[in-house]
């Protein structure tokens, strides 16, 4: 795996690159700054597999530089890790905002490291078999990719949008405090089945990232995270003073996804219709797995569709 | 190689560059010695926004690695001072702030005397 890791510290640099390199991370480039990090990447023949950038340099900060690597195709999905002191706690939000995957915190404890970048290390795996799979023929020849029914969908185009993993990652980094005021939200797309079946997995690709859209038009900027889960459903995380009534929320979605009438009458692509979930809070006695939240607003949104079908 | 060897190797090459650390902690103690001496000698009563900075920018760095080189109180020290000044917003008054960046001199000469 190669890793590029950024910090203005030298010794910090240091150090971080003797416990990686005793953790057999060896092939490993170094940047003291925001630039130089991007003229590496620009001059980089083979690329980079994982980045590990410093949240607080001077110039261009871990944040800035994060955005800027996930505005290059080649490392739309590339896993990034912040480095941060616990003083950093408050940029780690617009880091996930950024495209962040994960975070490490300083000082630098070998475990950790060694626990987040062996998940890092499976991520960029995956990330190889699934490109080598795309190279090989029987992929649909449009070349546009092509999506299982319960495939995670990459929604880099989507403001807001991190994938799972990330999402899971932000809300282990929320204190007990920051915990207690988020929600999460499930949305689902009640005819995605049909869509994906009728359509194929390249159109409902597509389909899910103008949901996810509408989604990201609903939700207020600076507080929206959304999440693609598989299966048509999505999650929101939005602090729990604003998520209101979630039928509002639903009502206000389905008004944005008619603007969508028109071109999908065009096509012949049956417009999706949506549901939402009830709003998940952490309580105070799964503190110490706030990630739960995302599984049980993944599980409500199924739970009021599967009370709606018998109802009617 | 065994895991005690691999620990070794590891704290052969933390301690190499310990060296390297405690020079920039006493680059970094003495430009702190400064911008209270300057302090002492004008009349202001808030930290100017540059030398929240510049102390946030030292603070910062020994946060980072100070713990790794067997300094913990010395990395406890230099959050405390980075959290201070990152929350400041150009009125913190230097008694309220001045306490905090003692201590951390203390503990960075504390540091030094050690391996002096």
């Amino acid at each position: 795996m190669k890793i590029l890791a950024v910090d203005d510290d030298p010794d910090f640099m240091a150090v971080f690159k003797t416990v990686l390199e005793d953790l057999g991370h060896t092939d490993l480039a170094t940047a003291s700054s925001g630039q130089e990090a991007l003229d590496l990447i620009s001059q980089s023949v083979s690329g980079f597999d994982c980045f590990i950038l410093d949240v607080q340099m001077p110039g261009m900060d871990g944040i800035e530089l994060c955005r800027q690597i996930r505005g290059i195709e080649a490392y739309k999905d590339t896993p990034i890790m912040m480095n941060t002191a616990v003083a950093d706690r408050d940029y780690i939000d617009a880091a996930f905002a950024a495209g962040a995957t994960d975070y490490l915190t300083k000082p630098v404890d070998e475990m950790e490291v060694k626990a987040r970048l062996g998940v890092i290390e499976k991520l960029v795996t995956e990330r190889l078999r699934s490109q080598i799979a795309l190279s090989h023929p029987g992929i649909e020849a449009y070349g546009g990719a092509s999506y299982g029914f319960l495939d995670g969908i990459p929604l880099k185009r989507v403001e807001g949008a991190v994938d799972l993993f990330s999402m899971g990652n932000y809300l282990k980094t929320l204190g007990l405090f920051r915990a207690l005021t988020v929600s999460a939200i499930g949305i689902r797309v009640v005819n995605a089945r049909s869509i994906h079946d009728l359509e194929g997995g390249h159109v409902f690709g597509e389909v899910m990232i103008d949901v996810a859209t509408c989604i990201s038009d609903c939700l207020k900027p600076s507080h929206r995270m959304i999440a693609y889960a598989g299966g048509g459903i999505f999650v929101c995380l939005m602090p729990r003073a604003e998520i209101g009534d979630p039928e509002a929320l639903a009502d206000r979605l389905r008004e944005y996804i008619l603007e969508f009438e028109e071109v999908y009458g065009e096509l012949g692509i049956q417009l999706p219709t949506i549901s939402v979930g009830v709003p998940i809070t952490v309580r105070a006695a799964q503190i110490n797995s706030p990630t739960r939240i995302v599984d049980e607003a993944i599980a409500a949104v199924k739970a009021r569709d599967v009370y709606a079908a018998t109802m009617a | 190689m065994s895991a005690s060897m691999k620990g070794d190797r590891l704290r052969e090459g933390l301690q190499a560059l310990r060296d390297g650390f405690l020079e920039r902690v006493t680059t970094r103690c003495l430009a702190i010695e400064g911008i209270l001496a300057e302090l002492d000698n004008s009349d202001e009563g808030v930290v100017a926004e540059a030398d929240r900075e510049a102390i946030q920018q030292h603070a910062h760095k020994t946060a980072g690695v100070a713990a790794t080189f067997g300094f913990s109180v010395l990395g406890e020290k230099a959050l405390a001072v980075e959290q201070l000044m990152a929350r400041a917003d150009g009125t913190l008054p230097w008694s309220v702030a001045r306490p905090d960046i003692e201590a951390l001199l203390d503990e960075m000469e504390d540091a030094l005397d050690e391996f002096s």
